[in-house]
């Protein structure tokens, strides 16, 4: 496949970069749910 | 709790897309023949143009959150949504920007170059950035709903400007090849992998920007809730 | 200091939301707010424009491209494909697609006379069409001159 390293330095960085937002996002919803479930037991 | 973060089904949602668009890609990479005039550097429009078209989309997104803050002056859920809508702009346009100047360099011969078309979508994401940078920098709650909902609908605007920069303006990019009106400017196969990807990613987007708000929504409950139980004693 | 961070990024916000106005200024008032020139408009008016670095878009002419690898030169003819042509010389390899009968836009200096140009640098302009190869690998002319030359 000709340019091949530029094929794949593109394709990495889009997969990349969503694969991190996708990531990131359910992180904080795990670390935001046991906040909440804390907080509501605590009452 | 539960009724605020939605079923576990809408989280999997985001995980078929994503499986979806990783098949996709795959398909475009190793499926697909290659192109006439670029040979096989053209598959990283797969990339590019659903990025950038996911990029537009944030930016709808952003606009009917910011009418919404600016309507009901509200720092509601609605403007979080504004908020994840910038986020997930700036990254989809900062993908758009690498993707297409990695593009560039062996189709036109140069990284970069100031027409129309790129530099109006290097201005979009100063605006995305700029918008996150002012909501941090505003202290006061309907100020920042006020000053950022009037930028978002600036952002909205640069968009149809990028769109149409190719055309009206010369320009080293490309003019439009979808939607011009039947002119079959992309082959048949090439074409219906182009729009799966563009619907896959921008629905993707979409997702993350909705999953992103709940967060932010999450997060303000449990600010509110810590200063409640902080007022008590 | 709290307030002093608040205001730092005050600063910060404002830059940003500022350079971009300037930006969008500057693109209306840049280089004559011409991206590039066709060739018959460079030559029109080379006499002034032989001072600054410009841009100038075309055709590059079947056969008149030459290249001697030994002193890393090129030369072709950049045409509009109406009668409209200009030598340009450049030093250095060319672009990986760069090719005769295809679009180009050339960034240097014209010379007063307006019949040669001095190129720094060469950026391929691609069309908008994206097919299978074909035997013929026909090249779909109207729609880079429609790009160029406007309609």
């Amino acid at each position: 496949m000709t340019n091949l390293a530029y094929i794949i330095a593109a394709y990495s960085w889009g997969i990349v970069g969503i694969s991190l937002m996708m990531y990131a996002v359910r992180r904080q919803r795990l670390k935001l749910e046991a906040i909440l479930t804390h907080l509501e037991s605590a009452l | 709790m539960q009724q605020r973060i939605g079923q576990g089904w809408t989280q999997c949602l985001g995980l078929l897309l994503y499986v979806l668009l990783l098949s996709l890609w795959g398909y475009a990479l190793i499926g697909l023949g290659s192109e006439e005039h670029q040979g096989d550097v053209y598959r990283i429009i797969y990339m590019h143009v659903p990025a950038a078209f996911a990029a537009f989309m944030c930016s709808f997104v952003l606009f009917v959150a910011s009418i919404y803050g600016l309507k009901r002056n509200k720092h509601g859920q609605a403007v979080l949504y504004g908020r994840a809508a910038a986020e997930v702009g700036l990254a989809f346009t900062l993908i758009t920007l690498v993707t297409g100047s990695i593009w560039g360099k062996p189709t036109w011969g140069v990284w970069w170059t100031w027409d129309g078309r790129l530099t109006t979508t290097f201005i979009l994401l100063l605006l995305y950035g700029g918008y996150l940078f002012l909501w941090s920098a505003v202290s006061d709650p309907v100020l920042r709903t006020k000053v950022c909902s009037i930028l978002g609908l600036l952002i909205f605007a640069d968009v149809p400007i990028i769109y149409k920069s190719v055309t009206w303006w010369r320009t080293l990019h490309q003019p439009p090849s979808l939607f011009q009106g039947g002119q079959g400017l992309i082959a048949g196969e090439f074409l219906s992998l182009l729009l799966g990807g563009i619907a896959g990613v921008s629905l993707l987007a979409l997702w993350l920007i909705w999953q992103r708000g709940i967060n932010l929504g999450l997060q303000k409950e449990i600010d509110t809730q810590l200063i409640k139980k902080s007022l008590r004693y | 200091m709290q307030s002093q961070k608040k205001r730092n990024r005050w600063i910060v916000a404002a830059t940003i939301i500022a350079l971009t106005v300037v930006g969008m200024s500057l693109l209306q008032l840049s280089t004559n707010s011409v991206y590039f020139y066709v060739p018959h408009e460079a030559q029109a008016q080379a006499a002034s424009l032989s001072e600054q670095t410009i841009r100038i878009g075309g055709m590059v002419e079947g056969g008149s491209v030459h290249w001697q690898a030994q002193e890393l030169s090129l030369s072709f003819v950049l045409s509009d494909l109406k009668g409209h042509r200009l030598t340009v010389a450049y030093h250095g390899a060319p672009p990986d697609m760069f090719k005769e009968n295809s679009g180009v836009v050339v960034e240097g200096r014209i010379r007063a006379d307006g019949q040669q140009f001095a190129a720094q640098k060469l950026m391929v302009k691609h069309s908008e069409e994206y097919k299978a190869p074909g035997k013929d690998h026909s090249l779909d002319k109207g729609l880079l001159e429609k790009s160029l030359f406007g309609q």
